[in-house]
């Protein structure tokens, strides 16, 4: 790009053609004064309070919306800018009913901000006094309609962003407005949760409802961590007071991603139930505050038994997946070097062993493409994924890709149905022939020459060849045409990216290698090799607990009577525990229970309860999807009777073995060793894959 | 040099204003000695005498406060107003969202805890239909933002009256 | 032809009021009444707003006692939330309460009362204040001063600033105390109850000295109602309601302050925007009572802090009776007792070994749709009841004030102290002062008790009987 060469503020200064004034004052410190431009948002100067003067122009113009040219003269603080900036900024108060000393924003306010740095002492124009709404329908969010500057950061956001476009602005001038779809409330709206609106809103008008008044007055200060609601494994900032988490933000993090979904941002902050501040143990049908100790104890009596003696396997555990590598290493290692037994697993629906054998785990994690990829995606296509409740970052990237780069949505049996209108191709078939179609698919893109059967072992490549139209409507259970139109659409793409969600993993390995087959198939790679392909991980470490040996136990065929002792080490996991799991585990002897949030079913399955850290009390270490491994720093200190988990096995090995069999926790797996903070994983990939056609050719024959 | 003579009111407000002012704590003491307050809710002269400075609470919400708010801006040299309700309407402007007997229908006859409820008619003030700042009546000449303003901020800005300079571009608050 | 005096507006009291005495052809007077002349609307323009800034809203309907508002409605939000603010929280607002109660109490006898007292009520009245305390008594305004400033630094070092902090949240509080201003505010006690102790020996001698003229000053029977402990203690910020009538039989105990519906309600008068509530079992006016310091020290049992219950002995002995303490002038001699009890509650509560642990703010994951918070402010019982929707919308607002609670005493008070009095026929200004200082025993604060403010000057017009203005004196 070409240099271009102008003065502000009599500074001579270069850069690059296409730039706006306000970026060029920006990258050389010359501090203009805005309130409806954010980083990151397309500028609309709409304040006009960073206008500036340019030589030869007879009214000051918006520096935001102004590209850089050639020779310009600018000047941004000249007495008359200054002076209409004070009187923009006194219409603005004088426009709606702004009252600083009780709005939880101030302190933290652009807008008061704005009138500090411009002297605005009183409103020399008479006040209009409107009669405005407070919305404060939203479960999270309060919009009081008083203090809104009708800056449009929050419609942007929740457009350009989040791609939900659920806010917008309402009649023109002094009664434009700000609207949640069709004029509805925020909580009625279409609204995802995501609190995007929040962040970049620059006054009061949007606030957090649980947490406005934590901070006072005083400046808001935010520590980095990472989400651990979901495998995408955002990197999140947060404001920390007191022993409490405030509000909590995207830190952008090396995709610099600007947004989170429900999870991340309000879910975190939002417990359902009341946090556990004792150990408890269950005497008769009561638990009793109890000493920690009394718990090992119990816990080395019984494992002293001759039963266990003779049999470790009588021994289980279930861990969650939401917890940090550290956590589940040291956990996974007690059972199989302590007790030997390998009857443990981690209680994630996602890492099924139908994941493993697909992705094959074991050795490693393959190259999957990651969120920044998500925006260079031109077609989409989406099996078997609840996006908006299970990704909901994800979501927004795809959202927005369809809105504002027109790229193509293919859908297989989605569990929702946004962007409905938007939607090119969406099937409808039984959930369990979703790998026919997907083999299917391959097959017309081979047949269309888009793929290259040389990559695949030759047996799948006849085979595919054999089967005709007829043949893969039966064995679809759809139109074959609607296949072939979404294959025709995936050739034609450049930068197709599927996105594969638990739908489709549950029901066998086939499903997600027959998504691996297509990609590899199509040479549908990224720039630096990675597979343009999302296994959507639902849980924070989903992939890391997949650097650990196989599990040995199911909890699908899982006999509580084969069982004495089960270590239940769920953390602040409370979703992902399928109900007919806990029932089962009330048939166990005796189970212990590692979590900081009382769960009634959990408690019922309960003889002995350990209260741990929150997930903003502990750091640790993380593998996201795309198998960037990330270490969270923890937030704050562990309240004092909160057990580290850690110290709970090393206590219990300590108890229960003599000295020679002592244990120490082994370090992390070798795949983690040496890799830095945001860095990727070595991935693996040197394995062909075939899906399993024995289950096509009986359907069709059928 | 003759002592200055200082007038404060209270209109529309909550008197934080003027406890701000008590703020200052001692230096009560050094203000006695520059200033006399002639006139002030603190003390019991109870009108206004010529002054030098006119300090004033509060925005105006009726017709009394407006025929206060006359009467010192005519005995003072220079008006101040005091505090963001003076300054800005602030909280009791959110009044004027509604009309005037809602609101005061809603205060003396619906609420809770009133038996035998009737909206005061005699011997009170007339509410004036919108709660305005000070300026939107008389010529200010100051002003001091800040729900209260600290005795800090009014110290410097008061001593630099007193000394006859033009109070000088403080920093500023609002809350 | 009958007269009407105005005493307009009614000065050294924290708001908006005015008097006007109805005197008959010779002179005497017939009728006083109290009228209060602002109003602002809280109760009306705080709904619709999200709960969350009720406390931060509500304080500003008074700048003398912020803190009341900020804590009545914290505690309403703590029902609506259903939470229980951690033990340390709890601790950190009483403390920030203590310093309100000794600064307004300092506030209320030193600056304002304390000019009539010690200079006279007939002292000329541009002395009779503050400015003329500092330059007659130097060495007591420098006290009194000094009082209400470690009350003020009190709040600023819990709450972080002295006038409308932003500290209280439901579930708890948004800032710890650093052991520097705990250390800080330690080191002063010393000096502050030895300040209010001079206050107290003073304060006795004057009443020692005008036994007679102190016990016929609007002195009369009532009713009282505070809040104490359960065990019938003094208690400011929490406890349960408590009635003695004016023969000092108890007549509710340990009463739930969250139904005080069914105890109490108010009536409204043409003539004044503050309205008078009263006790609903005796009825409207019958059911007239008091509260704030007096009601307060006349309703317990014991203060629990030594020195001041050392105090609520010699208290006691001015009893009409024996029974209960009645002369309006003896809720100054509570105000002082109160400061004491607050600087020795000041001195416990820093001394507690988690004052200053951080955790403060208990998580709420219930939302209730009604909820009451009720303490006792300087001027007596104060209650916020709130109800939300189920979004946490603020439905509708009931606010009953301290000092509004006092109007019918007041009125009561001026009535007799006006016909003691003044003479309409041989008008002294210290006549009409007198009035005045018997509605500062009562320190309304008329901010609060009509959520606003004002003020006039003082006019005396002679009206005819057809109520025509024939001639008006101003001073």
């Amino acid at each position: 790009m070409s240099n271009v060469r102008l003065s502000i503020n009599e500074r001579e200064i270069d850069c690059a053609a296409g730039t706006t004034i306000l970026n060029a004052c920006k990258a050389h410190d010359i501090d203009v004064p805005t309130l409806c431009h954010f980083e990151g948002l397309t500028d609309v100067g709409a304040c006009r309070l960073c206008i500036v003067e340019i030589d030869g122009m007879r009214r000051p113009i918006s520096s935001c919306t102004t590209p850089v040219e050639n020779g310009m003269v600018v000047r941004t603080h000249t007495p008359r800018l200054q002076t209409l900036r004070r009187q923009t900024l006194e219409l603005l108060f004088g426009e709606r009913n702004h009252i600083c000393p009780f709005c939880p924003r101030s302190g933290n306010c652009e807008l008061q901000n704005r009138g500090y740095e411009h002297g605005v002492d009183h409103v020399r124009f008479d006040y209009l006094f409107p009669k405005l709404p407070v919305d404060n329908s939203h479960r999270y969010i309060a919009f009081d309609h008083n203090r809104c500057i009708m800056c449009t950061r929050c419609v942007r956001a929740c457009d350009e962003w989040v791609g939900a476009h659920t806010l917008d602005v309402d009649e023109r001038g002094g009664l434009s407005r700000i609207i949640a779809d069709q004029n509805v409330p925020l909580g009625e709206s279409s609204c995802v949760s995501c609190g995007t609106c929040v962040t970049v809103c620059p006054t009061g008008a949007l606030f957090e409802k649980r947490s406005a008044h934590w901070h006072g007055r005083s400046t808001k200060e935010f520590k980095e961590t990472i989400c651990t609601g979901c495998g995408v494994g955002c990197r999140i900032r947060a404001t920390v007071q007191l022993r409490q988490v405030g509000e909590l933000h995207a830190a952008g993090g090396p995709d610099n991603n600007r947004i989170l979904c429900e999870k991340g941002r309000f879910w975190l902050t939002h417990p359902g139930s009341a946090r556990i501040n004792n150990v408890l143990i269950r005497v008769g049908g009561q638990f009793e505050q109890r000493d920690v100790d009394e718990v090992v104890q119990e816990c080395a009596r019984r494992l002293r038994s001759v039963s266990i003696q003779k049999d470790p396997q009588r021994v289980v555990a279930l861990l969650s997946g939401h917890l940090p590598l550290e956590t589940l290493n040291a956990t996974q290692s007690f059972m199989r070097d302590v007790v030997g037994s390998d009857r443990w697993v981690i209680a994630d629906r996602s890492n099924t062993q139908s994941t493993r054998a697909a992705l094959d785990i074991d050795s490693g994690l393959p190259p999957l493409a990651g969120l920044k990829e998500l925006d260079r995606a031109d077609l989409f296509v989406v099996i078997g994924a609840n996006l908006e409740r299970n990704a909901g970052v994800v979501a927004s990237y795809v959202r927005r890709g369809v809105l504002h780069r027109r790229a193509r949505l293919l859908k297989i049996n989605p569990r929702h149905t946004w962007l409905t209108d938007w939607t090119d191709v969406h099937l409808e078939s039984e959930r369990r022939r979703d790998p026919m179609i997907l083999a299917a698919m391959l097959k017309y893109l081979i047949d269309m020459g888009a793929a290259d059967a040389a990559t695949m072992p030759t047996d799948l490549s006849k085979k595919l060849k054999r089967f005709d139209d007829d043949d893969i409507s039966i064995a679809c259970g759809i139109d074959a045409t609607q296949i072939k139109q979404m294959a025709a659409l995936y050739a034609a793409a450049e930068a197709p990216m599927i996105i594969c969600g638990r739908g489709l993993s549950k029901h066998g390995p086939t499903g997600l290698i027959g998504a691996l087959n297509i990609v590899r198939a199509t040479g549908n790679q990224t720039a630096d090799g990675k597979w343009r392909l999302m296994d959507l991980a639902l849980q924070a470490n989903t992939y890391g607990a997949r650097l650990f040996e196989e599990p040995g136990l199911n909890m699908h065929d899982f006999d509580p009577h084969s069982a004495d002792i089960a270590f239940l080490v769920l953390g602040d996991s409370q979703r992902e525990w399928p109900r007919t799991w806990l029932q089962k585990l009330r048939a166990v002897t005796y189970v212990v229970a590692f979590l900081t949030r009382e769960r009634e079913d959990v408690l019922a399955a309960s003889h002995a309860v350990i209260p741990t850290a929150t997930w903003s009390e502990r750091g640790g270490t993380y593998v996201n999807l795309e198998g960037r491994l990330q270490v969270g720093a923890p937030l704050m200190q562990p309240p004092s009777h909160a057990v580290d988990e850690i110290a709970f096995f090393q206590k219990l090995s300590n108890e229960w073995k003599a000295a020679q069999d002592a244990w120490d926790v082994p370090p992390l797996p070798a795949a983690c060793d040496g890799v830095a903070d945001g860095a990727l994983l070595s991935c693996r990939d040197d394995r062909d894959r075939a899906v399993d056609w024995t289950t096509l050719r009986e359907l069709t024959e059928a | 040099m003759a002592k200055k003579r200082i007038a404060t009111v209270w209109l529309c407000g909550c008197s934080g204003c003027h406890m701000s002012f008590l703020d200052l704590d001692d230096r009560l003491i050094d203000l006695a000695a520059m200033a006399d307050v002639v006139a002030s809710p603190i003390v019991d002269v109870k009108d206004f005498p010529k002054c030098d400075i006119g300090l004033v609470e509060g925005g105006v919400a009726n017709e009394e406060n407006l025929e206060v708010l006359l009467k010192l801006r005519a005995a003072s040299d220079t008006l101040v107003s005091l505090g963001d309700c003076a300054g800005f309407g602030c909280v009791p402007m959110l009044r004027n969202q509604f009309s005037n007997q809602d609101v005061l229908d809603r205060a003396y006859i619906d609420v809770e805890s009133t038996a035998f409820g009737a909206v005061p008619t005699i011997e009170v003030p007339q509410l004036l239909p919108k709660v305005k700042p000070i300026h939107e009546h008389v010529k200010v000449d100051a002003w001091i933002p800040g729900c209260p303003p600290s005795a800090d901020r009014i110290w410097k800005a008061v001593g630099a009256l007193l000394r006859g300079e033009v109070a000088d571009g403080d920093t500023l608050e609002y809350d | 032809m009958s007269r009407v005096i105005k005493i307009d507006p009614i000065t050294r009291v924290e708001g908006h009021g005015r008097v006007t005495l109805h005197l008959d052809e010779e002179g005497a007077v017939e009728a006083a009444r109290f009228h209060v002349v602002e109003f602002r609307g809280f109760e009306k323009f705080c709904e619709g707003r999200h709960f969350s800034e009720m406390p931060t809203l509500t304080e500003r309907i008074c700048g003398i006692c912020p803190v009341s508002h900020h804590l009545a409605a914290a505690k309403a939000l703590d029902v609506i939330c259903d939470v229980t603010p951690p033990p340390t929280a709890t601790k950190l607002r009483e403390l920030m309460h203590m310093g309100q109660l000794i600064q307004s109490h300092a506030l209320s006898f030193f600056h304002l009362s304390a000019p009539d007292l010690l200079l006279g009520f007939d002292a000329p009245p541009a002395k009779r204040n503050i400015f003329g305390l500092i330059a007659e008594q130097p060495e007591l305004a420098k006290k009194g001063i000094g009082l209400r400033k470690f009350g003020q630094d009190v709040i600023a070092a819990v709450a972080g600033r002295k006038i409308h902090p932003d500290f209280c949240v439901p579930g708890g509080v948004n800032r710890a105390l650093a052991s520097t201003d705990r250390d800080a505010l330690s080191a002063r006690i010393a000096d502050a109850k030895s300040w209010v102790h001079d206050g107290l020996t003073l304060l006795r001698g004057y009443l020692e000295q005008h036994r007679e003229f102190v016990a016929r000053f609007a002195t009369f029977p009532s009713y009282y109602l505070c809040l104490t402990t359960p065990d019938g203690d003094l208690e400011h910020y929490d406890g349960l309601l408590r009635v003695k009538d004016g023969a000092g039989k108890l007549v509710e105990d340990r009463y739930d302050p969250a139904n005080y519906l069914s105890l109490i309600a108010e009536a409204t008068e043409d003539w004044s925007y503050l309205k008078f509530p009263f006790y609903r079992p005796a009825g409207y006016p019958e059911g007239s009572y008091r509260v704030g310091p007096l009601a307060r020290l006349n309703n317990c049992e014991r203060i629990g802090t030594p020195e001041a219950d050392a105090e609520l002995a010699y208290f006691r002995s001015l009893a009409t009776d024996g029974a209960m303490v009645e002369a309006s002038m003896y809720f100054h001699y509570a105000r002082l007792i109160e400061i004491l009890f607050g600087i020795e509650r000041v001195e416990q509560l820093l001394s507690e070994p988690d004052i200053l642990s951080d955790d403060l703010i208990a998580e709420s994951t219930n939302l209730k749709s009604e909820g009451v918070g009720v303490i006792e402010a300087p001027r007596g019982t104060l209650f916020h009841h709130y109800f939300v929707d189920e979004h946490g919308s603020i439905e509708k607002v009931n606010l009953i004030i301290a000092s509004g609670q006092n109007n019918q005493a007041m009125n009561q008070a001026v009535t007799q102290v006006a016909r003691e009095h003044v003479r309409g026929n041989a008008l002294e200004e210290a006549m009409l002062n007198k009035v005045e200082a018997a509605i500062r025993c009562y320190d309304p604060c008329l901010s609060c008790s009509t959520h606003a403010l004002g003020q006039m000057p003082l006019r005396v017009q002679l009206y005819d009987v057809e109520q025509r203005l024939r001639s008006e004196i101003s001073r």
